[in-house]
């Protein structure tokens, strides 16, 4: 398959915009903004940990998308977006558990805690690391597209599980940012107005960061995919 | 206010390995990928290069009798001569 220069142009564009954006982030966080003042400097993590989790949770959604769309239309492409879509979303979310880490031993005395928070993202971890086993276990392709897009629809419960747990259960320690909790039906979201903006900035930017990577994801997929078909072809030929 | 910048260190530098090894493992399946396809595209090459020379070889004309074809071609019994 070849790509337009067009296409190659606006992923080039995107690519370094992420980078800027992500200096510009880095700097915001660990610079502009000052440390918070009971937990200290490692309150600075929560910028990466509350991005990473949104950029997963973006590429989570794209794969039900894509499930949907595959099943709709059975069009290989949607496969190609539903698997480089959970690659990216599994390290992101890596990312948001391990930073949960670092921040949980200094702040909570303890590197992980069975909370409900805690339990459903590793959960939801452990839900997407399996549809990457599960699916490279079936060899017929089209089997394995369709397994695919299904497992990654049901999968999405995990995702929401995770969003909602703190939200409906009095018993998690883990904090919630924004929205209404059992402890606070109303909602808030009372920070200072240089910790907003630098985490919605990191937000944005991880947003980006993980349209870039997925794209970059499906260019590497299709690749792959085209060498293995022409060397069948080759095979065959032979 | 408590002192754990070490913790934050940690934090940042956990997410940067995580994200260049994302980085690093597409760009070296891509070089991969791309190398592969290289040499797929010499295979064929040679390939084409091959079939070229044996079909040139099968449809090569009968050399002229006492050109440059063996005497006993040229003095065959199903030769003209003969």
């Amino acid at each position: 398959m070849a790509y337009s220069s067009q296409r190659t142009r606006l992923l080039q564009g995107l690519t370094v915009a992420a980078v800027v954006l992500f200096a510009i982030a880095l700097y915001l966080a660990l610079f502009w903004v000052g440390p918070e003042r009971t937990q200290g400097e490692v309150q600075r993590v929560f910028y990466v940990h509350l991005g990473s989790f949104l950029g997963a949770f973006l590429a989570f959604t794209a794969t039900v998308v894509a499930g949907i769309a595959y099943l709709r239309t059975r069009h290989p492409k949607w496969d190609t977006l539903g698997l480089a879509s959970v690659e990216i979303g599994l390290g992101l979310s890596a990312i948001t558990v391990i930073t949960g880490m670092t921040w949980a031993k200094p702040i909570w005395n303890t590197w992980w805690t069975w909370d409900p928070r805690l339990t459903s993202v590793a959960i939801m971890w452990l839900a997407y690391a399996a549809y990457l086993m599960l699916r490279s276990g079936i060899e017929d392709p089209e089997r394995q597209r369709r397994f695919a897009a299904v497992y990654g629809i049901i999968a999405f419960a995990s995702v929401l599980f995770t969003i909602i747990i703190v939200r409906v259960r009095p018993d998690t320690i883990h904090p919630v940012v924004a929205g209404p909790t059992q402890a606070d039906p109303t909602g808030s979201f009372d920070v200072t107005d240089r910790i907003r903006d630098t985490l919605f900035f990191n937000l944005f930017t991880f947003a980006v960061i993980t349209a870039v990577l997925i794209w970059h994801r499906i260019r590497l997929e299709n690749l792959v995919q085209r060498v293995s078909r022409r060397k069948m072809e080759l095979l065959a030929e032979l | 206010m408590p002192d754990n910048i070490e913790y934050m260190y940690m934090g940042y530098a956990a997410m940067a390995i995580i994200m260049l090894a994302m980085i690093g493992w597409i760009y070296w399946r891509y070089r991969l990928a791309a190398h592969e396809e290289q040499l797929v595209d010499q295979f064929e090459a040679e390939e084409r290069a091959e079939r070229a020379a044996a079909g040139r070889a099968g449809s090569r004309p009968v050399p002229e009798a006492g050109a440059d074809a063996p005497a006993v071609v040229a003095n065959s019994p199903l030769s003209e001569e003969s």
